[in-house]
Order: C-alpha cells, then structure tokens, then sequence
C-alpha cells in the first residue's frame, strides 16, 4: 500500500488510493483553503472539546466543499456516533476510508447549493439534509450527558452554537412539517421552562406547602365493623387490634384490606393522596410544577423524496412556505359564511355542515387553561384534516362546527369519521374513555337551512 | 226528596257507629288516631309554643356565627364523580362557609376519580380519598370520619341539592340542645314532576319523613338521620366507632347515638333536595332494601333496648318500638284484618271497599292540609294535591304489599345479608357476627 505523507507550508497531508487526505492535529491546524483543496480529512487525537471545536468551525463554513467534507478519526469510540464521523482510519490502511470518500464526493457535487434560503434555521436545516444526503444516511439522535436535552444529534450539533437543544429539535420539526423529513418518535423528554434543561430531579412533596417531608401510609379497612383508620391505630406491638371492636386482624383479603394510602407532611400536617410532583432543573436550580415543563419529542428523521428533490435542486422559498395552519373562523364570521352558502345552494353547489360535540364530563373535568389548551388542540386536529376551501369554528371547548365546500355528503362524512378517529384518540390519550365522548354528525347546505338553527 | 249519596254511605249510615266501628276498626284504631289526631295535637303545641322556639333559634344563630367553627362535610359514595360538581356549586352558595370537603371514593369504576382528582387539585374540594378496593358505604363514610378536622360533621349524598341556608340550619340545633347529638336534615323530592312514581313519594316524603318526623323529633323519638343530610357530633361518632355495615346504617347509627345518652332533633328548616325513583320497579327494589333493614337492625341487632337493663331508656324504647310498631305490628294486624273482613263480611265487600277509599282519600286530605301548614314550600308543593287521591292505593296497597314481602324475606331467609349493595367480604363478616 503505497502512503505518500508530505508537507506543504507546514500542513500534513496522506495521499492514498489517488485521494488527498488532509491531518489535522490541532484546531491551530485548520484553514478553510486548506480543506478545500483536499478530499477528506482526518483528526488526529484531540481532546473532546476540541475535537467538538474543531467539527464546529469546519461545518459552520458556508461552502458545501468545506462543510460536507467526510471526516475520518484515528479513534473508534462512541464519539464517532456523536460527532457524526464518516469512520475511522488506524491510518495503514486507508482502503475503505477512500472508498467512502469517494462515494461522498460523488454526492457533494450533485448538492445544488445555488439558490439557499435566505434565514439561519432554514439554512442549518439545508445543510442537515444536504449531509444526510451524501451520506445516505438516518438521523439517529444519540444519548449524551453532554448534550443540554440529553441527545446529541450528528453534524446538527456542530451547527448551533450550546449544541443540541430545543432550538434544534424546533429546525428539525420545521423540517418535518414542510414534509422534507420524515419522522420516528423515539423518546420524550422534558425539560426545564427556564433554562430548557434536561437534567431534573423529580420530588414528591406535599401539595399544600411543598414540603418534602412527606409520610405515606397505609388504610386499613376492618370489614366486621367497618372501621378504617391508618395502620398506626390498629398497630399494638407485632398485631394489629381493631380499635373500634378489639378485634385481632389475621388474614388480608379476609378480615381485612388495606382500599388505599394516605400521606402526612410533617411540615403543615396537611393529609393527601395525591402527592404533589416538583421538578428540580439541576442546571439553573429552579423549582417547579411537573405540568410546567416542557414535553418534547426526541425523533429520528431521514430524507423523504421531496426533502432530496430540494438538496439536488436547491431550496424553492415560496413552495416550501404556507404549512397547516387551522383556518378556524369566529362564530361571527363563520355564520355569515355558513349564511352565504345557504343563499347560494341549489341542486348543484354541493356543501356540507358539520359538527362535533364533546362530552360536557371532559370540558368540566378541565380547568379554564386546560379548556383553551384543549380547544386549540381539537382546532389543530380538525385543521389538518379539512381542506384549504373548508370552514370551522368553535364556541365552546364543547362544540366544534365545519363547513365543507364543493364536497359530497358521503366525502364529508369520510372526513368527519377521520377526525372524529383522531379527537377520540386525543381524548383517550387524556382521560380513561369508555364511553363515547364525542359526537359528529353531517348534514347537506341546503336552501330552507336558517344558521340559527345549526348554531 | 231524593237522596243523592251514593248506595254505600246510605249502608253506612243505616248501619249505625258500632256496626260501622266493627268493620273500619284497623282505620280508626291506627291511622285515624295516628295520622289525623296525633298529627293536629302536635301542630297544635308546636303552633303555640312557636314565639319561644324563635327566640332560641336566634341565640343559637348567634352562636353559630360568633364562634364560626369549621365543619367537616363528607361526602360517601361509588360513582358519584358526575354529581361532585355540581354539588361543590351548590355548597358554594351556602349561607354558612367555614367547611371543608371530604369526598370518599369507595371503589368506583367511572370517571370519579378522575374528576375528584381534578376537583382537589383546583382546591374545590379539601380531600379526595381514592380507596381502590371498594369496601361499602359504612367503610367509605368511615373513612371520610378518619379525617376530619371540624367541630360538626355532616354527611351528605353527592347527588343532592341545598337551600342556601341548609348547612347553617342543619348544625344551629346543636346550640339548642347540649344533649343533641345528631341532626337530620329535611329531604324533599326534587324530581316530583318527572312521572306519577316521583310524584307520589314526594308526598310520602312531606307526610313521612317530613311531618313524621317533625312530631316523633317533637316527642324525642324520632328515629332516622337521613344519610342523605344529616349533622353529627364528631366526638359521639368517634367513641361509637362511626358507621357499622349497611344496608340501613343510616337507622342504626341513630339508634347508637341515641343508646349512648344524646338526643337526636329533626331540622325542618334544613332543606335538601333529592331525586326519587322515577319508575315503581327501581322503587320497589329500594324499597325492599330498606324494609328488610328495619328487621335487621331494629328487631335483631337492637334487640336490647326492649328489654329492661342498666341503660333502659323509655324514649329509646318507644323510639324504636313506634318504628317497629308502625311497620311490623301494623303490617301484621292489617292482614288480620283484610281476612277477619273477608271472613266474616264477604257479602258486605261492595260497601266496604268504596267507603274504605272514602276514608282514606279523606284522610290524605286532612293529613295534606297539616303537611300544608308545616311546609316552606307551600305554593310549590300544592302541585301535589291532584294525586292525592292515588297515596291511598301507593300507601295502603302497593307500599304495604312491597313490606310484608320484605319482611317475609328477611325474618324467614334473612336476606339482606346476600345485598349485593355491600361487598361479599363486608356481608359475609356481618351475617357470621350476627350483625
Ligand atoms: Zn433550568
Ligand atoms: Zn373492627
Ligand atoms: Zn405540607
């Protein structure tokens, strides 16, 4: 195997297979040209820090000849997955390292780079899919106590500056709804509403004054005489002694069962059971309500065909813009609307009105800040199943009202089905359903229908 | 001149008043006296003793509202989650306010604890205690009991309704009266217009457990603290160990407190409302339950008071033995008297039976116009008086008939016991205890 290892103005270079590689030992070693003019490069041993240095100066560059260029390490560890490296090289043989450069070269020239989108995030996403495109490759997140959020996801990571975080997971969603990547859920986490950490620690406390001086214990239920206490009151050395009627308990399930648990707080004596749920963020030290934090999603993504069409002929801003936005009206608005197509109706316009009530035991069940949440998740669901020409609108959380253009009763029923298949599934993701909580029915527009009578 | 009374009341009065007294003797033994001259002697005292129940009441008020204790109000039940709401509305309208709430949730398989969770979280109600395993209405009352705080307790059904002023009213008789221990609230028919079953309880309801109990808590032997609003004295209740097992501990409870020295008061003032069965089938089975509780803990588990010992007390004695008196010895005699009638009248029945519903009809009249002068609610409640004429076919056939079976049931097969209202193991401990 023939190495050809030379220098030239004090940079090492490892010429193979017909390849130039370029070495870098040190972020000292770095310059854009340099990397430029070769055809990979490989990191010499560094530290983490600067390795991740390294990686960040390198793929924050704007050429797609620097930043998609296969890096290659002289050490297989897990820092390969983390920081996205192409593979590693013991630097004697540098067969297939060459192979795989030659395959990514081939792929950077196809990347059209001529027309890029003029913003930041929609720029780091660009470059994400432009390198998951010459790589051929999944965006696997990957765990890191390192990482704020606790993953780490390849080359993205060297992009932001604090490295993976909500930002990114915000650009990578972006990208999914635009319908450039696809996605696979893999993880929740949860992070802190302040600093948007990761790193908490959950407490239970009581829920009156957060105390986490807590005592749990158990009831006890005597069934002969009904009587049921704390443990403590029945508790006489190793037996336990009914203090109602002085009766020995011998047999769970028999004399005796244990329905429930109670907890004290030592601080304020308030007696619950439900303990109260803090989360402590390690990082920035505040304190806080579980329901506060936020949920995230942790997913792996890929290239969909759309997402590919755009790396190889570059980024078409006004396509790309006008996502699913829910086109809910006021009731206002929506009735007057609802009124014109009554006027308009004859045998041949064709619209359909429909509506959605749900059960008053949810709505009453959530509190004025759950009600609107809870609404404007129900919008959201309808929204993305109606079409750009339909209507819908809302009151109440209770009651949800459509208005379907140019639709057959049968193709509004359809799309009703669909959504009333999707709000049940919300709705059983919250509260124990059995029942049927929601219910949708259709009817045609037509020309004797008074809006009053439907709103 | 032609004589425009019907054939039987001309036999009647033909007949003259010993003949007439032979053959009406069970009504004009039992509910004429009981029903018409007991129930006016009463309103009577009570009319004119009414300046000087007024002034205490006031100082009592006083009270009430100079010390402002807390009250604990609990709330028992299994799958009551969907009225939990509106009854935390309702108590929020209340006159009286230093309350907490304690909801008991004894096992349900609905939403209930989802709902009651969210009720606590929101601070609507002070302590939602899920048991997972359900273990009866004794147990889940009891346990509620574990944890109050208040100075009085009262016990409420979730799916009842109060006058704003029922909290207040249902504990200011415990300032009367050192010696009360426990305070029944007023329970009316809420549903009456919704069918002619709802209707007819109603007014069971306003004579019985409304007038009734005015008087036999008049004469200190009134005798039930309606579960569905009643006021305790949490001391008293914690030294007789609370609620024992159901069905009928509603009764039984009183009958403890009452065996332990205090003295039990009915609250006309102390309104709530709830909704009776609208349909006789889901009447008759609720019926039939408690009928076989007055057997069960009045005739067998009570069975001491009867007796002379150290603790005899002759109000216990005629509290109970009224109760048993009305219901069992009545139901009995009446059935010596349907075949002593039979027997020896057959060729009379034509005559009989119309003026036997004369009498009765009159009597619903007469005893409606007493249920009139103690009611709050007059103007609503004479909605009531076209049905009147039917109490005597609910009251003197269809309730009657219902006692006697459960009566049977219960002296010959003891069957409460099997209720599936109270969990397998809770019945079975009782009925091995003789309970
Ligand atoms: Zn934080
Ligand atoms: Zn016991
Ligand atoms: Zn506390």
């Amino acid at each position: 195997m023939l190495q050809v290892l030379h220098q030239t103005e004090g940079r090492r270079y490892i010429e193979s297979q017909g390849l130039r590689f370029l070495f870098l030992s040190g972020v000292a070693d770095y310059e854009a040209a340099s990397v430029k003019d070769s055809d990979a490069i490989i990191i010499g041993e560094m530290d983490r820090m600067e390795i991740s240095q390294l990686l960040n100066v390198i793929r924050r560059e704007r050429d797609k000849s620097v930043y998609l260029k296969p890096i290659f390490s002289v050490h297989q560890n897990k820092l390969q997955n983390q920081e996205g490296f192409d593979g590693f090289t013991d630097l004697t043989s540098n067969e297939s390292i060459a192979q795989v450069t030659q395959k990514i070269l081939a792929r950077i020239e196809k990347v059209n780079t001529s027309i890029v989108p003029h913003d930041y995030e929609r720029q780091v996403l660009f470059k994400q899919m432009a390198f998951l495109y010459t790589r051929d490759l999944l965006l696997d997140p990957v765990s890191s106590r390192f990482s704020k959020i606790g993953y780490t996801f390849p080359f993205m990571d060297s992009l932001l500056s604090g490295g993976s975080s909500l930002e990114l997971l915000k650009i990578l969603n972006t990208g999914v709804e635009k319908g450039l990547l696809t996605a696979r859920l893999r993880d929740r986490i949860h992070t802190c509403n302040n600093c948007h950490g990761n790193y908490i620690n959950f407490r239970e406390v009581c829920p009156k004054c957060s105390s986490v001086n807590i005592e749990s214990k158990d009831l006890v239920h005597h069934f002969k005489c009904a009587h049921v206490d704390v443990i403590d009151s029945f508790k006489d050395g190793d037996e336990l002694i009914c203090p109602k009627c002085d009766n020995k308990l011998r047999h769970i399930g028999i004399d005796y069962d244990k329905p429930s648990t109670m907890h004290e707080c030592h601080d304020c004596h308030h007696q619950f059971q439900e303990s109260g749920m803090v989360a402590f963020c390690i990082d920035c030290g505040k304190e806080e309500d579980t329901a506060n934090l936020l949920e995230n999603e942790i997913r792996s993504h890929a290239l969909t065909e759309r997402g590919e069409h755009l790396v190889l002929n570059g980024w078409e801003e006004k396509v790309q813009e006008g996502g699913q936005e829910a086109k809910h009206l006021s009731p206002d608005l929506f009735k007057m609307m609802l009124n014109l197509e009554i006027q308009r109706a004859t045998t041949e316009t064709r619209s359909v009105f429909g509506r959605f009530e749900i059960s008053e035991i949810i709505v009453s069940v959530l509190g004025e800040d759950g009600r609107e949440q809870f609404q404007k998740e129900i919008l959201g669901i309808i929204g993305s199943y109606i079409d750009r020409t339909d209507l819908v609108s809302t009151k109440s959380a209770d009651e949800y009202l459509l208005l379907f253009h140019d639709k057959t009763l049968e193709e509004a029923r359809e799309k009703c089905e669909l959504i009333e298949h999707n709000l049940t599934k919300l709705i059983a993701d919250n509260i124990n359903a059995e029942q049927d909580l929601i219910t949708g029915t259709v009817q045609p527009v037509v020309s004797d229908l008074r809006p009053q009578d439907l709103m | 001149m032609e004589n425009l009374w019907p054939e039987f009341v001309n036999y009647w009065v033909e007949a003259g008043p010993w003949k007439f007294l032979r053959v009406f003797w069970y009504f004009l033994i039992f509910e004429f006296t009981r029903y018409i001259i007991l129930d006016y002697f009463v309103a009577g005292l009570f009319y004119l003793r009414r300046k000087d129940r007024r002034h205490a009441w006031e100082i009592a008020r006083q009270k009430l509202f100079t010390e402002n204790p807390l009250i604990s109000i609990i709330i028992p039940g299994k799958n009551e989650g969907k009225h939990i709401f509106k009854l935390v509305k309702s108590l929020a309208e209340q006159t009286y306010q230093n309350f907490e709430l304690i909801v008991v949730d004894d096992g349900s398989d609905d939403q209930t604890p989802i709902i009651g969770k969210n009720l606590e979280k929101r601070g609507l109600i002070d302590m939602f205690i899920r048991n997972e395993m359900r273990g009866g209405k004794a147990s889940a009352a009891n346990t509620a009991l574990a944890f109050t705080k208040g100075k009085y307790i009262v016990h409420l059904d979730a799916d009842c309704s109060f006058d704003r002023d029922a909290i207040e009213n249902v504990v200011i008789p415990f300032y009367l009266d050192e010696k009360i221990g426990a305070v029944g609230g007023n329970v009316k028919v809420r549903n009456y217009q919704e069918s002619l079953c709802a209707r007819l309880q109603a007014i069971e309801y306003l004579k019985t457990v409304s007038v009734g109990r005015i008087i036999t808590s008049y004469l200190g032997i009134y005798k039930i603290v309606s579960g569905a609003f009643g006021a305790f004295r949490p001391e008293i209740l914690k030294a007789i160990g609370g609620w024992d097992i159901g069905p009928g501990l509603d009764g039984d409870i009183t009958v403890k407190i009452r065996k332990s020295g205090y003295k039990i008061h009915f609250e006309p003032t102390a309104v709530c409302l709830t909704n009776a069965p609208a349909k006789f089938k889901v009447l008759t089975k609720q019926r039939l339950r408690w009928d076989k509780s007055i057997i069960r803990f009045r005739v067998r588990k009570h069975k001491d008071v009867y007796f002379p010992h150290a603790n005899f007390n002759w109000l216990n004695f005629i509290s109970l033995f009224e109760n048993v008196f009305y219901n069992v010895v009545l139901d009995i005699t009446w059935i010596i008297y349907t075949v002593d009638v039979v027997l020896h009248y057959w060729s009379l029945m034509g005559f009989i039976i119309p003026m036997n519903f004369v009498l009765y009809i009159t009597v619903s009249y007469v005893q409606m116009l007493s249920v009139y002068l103690f009611s709050e609610r007059r103007q609503e409640e004479k909605k009531l008086w076209n049905v009147l004429p039917l109490m005597t076919i609910y009251t003197g056939l269809y309730l009657r008939t219902v006692r006697t079976i459960a009566y049977f049931k219960e002296f010959v097969l003891k069957e409460s016991y099997d209720d599936p209202w109270n969990p397998q193991k809770s019945s079975r401990m009782a009925k091995r205890f003789g309970l």
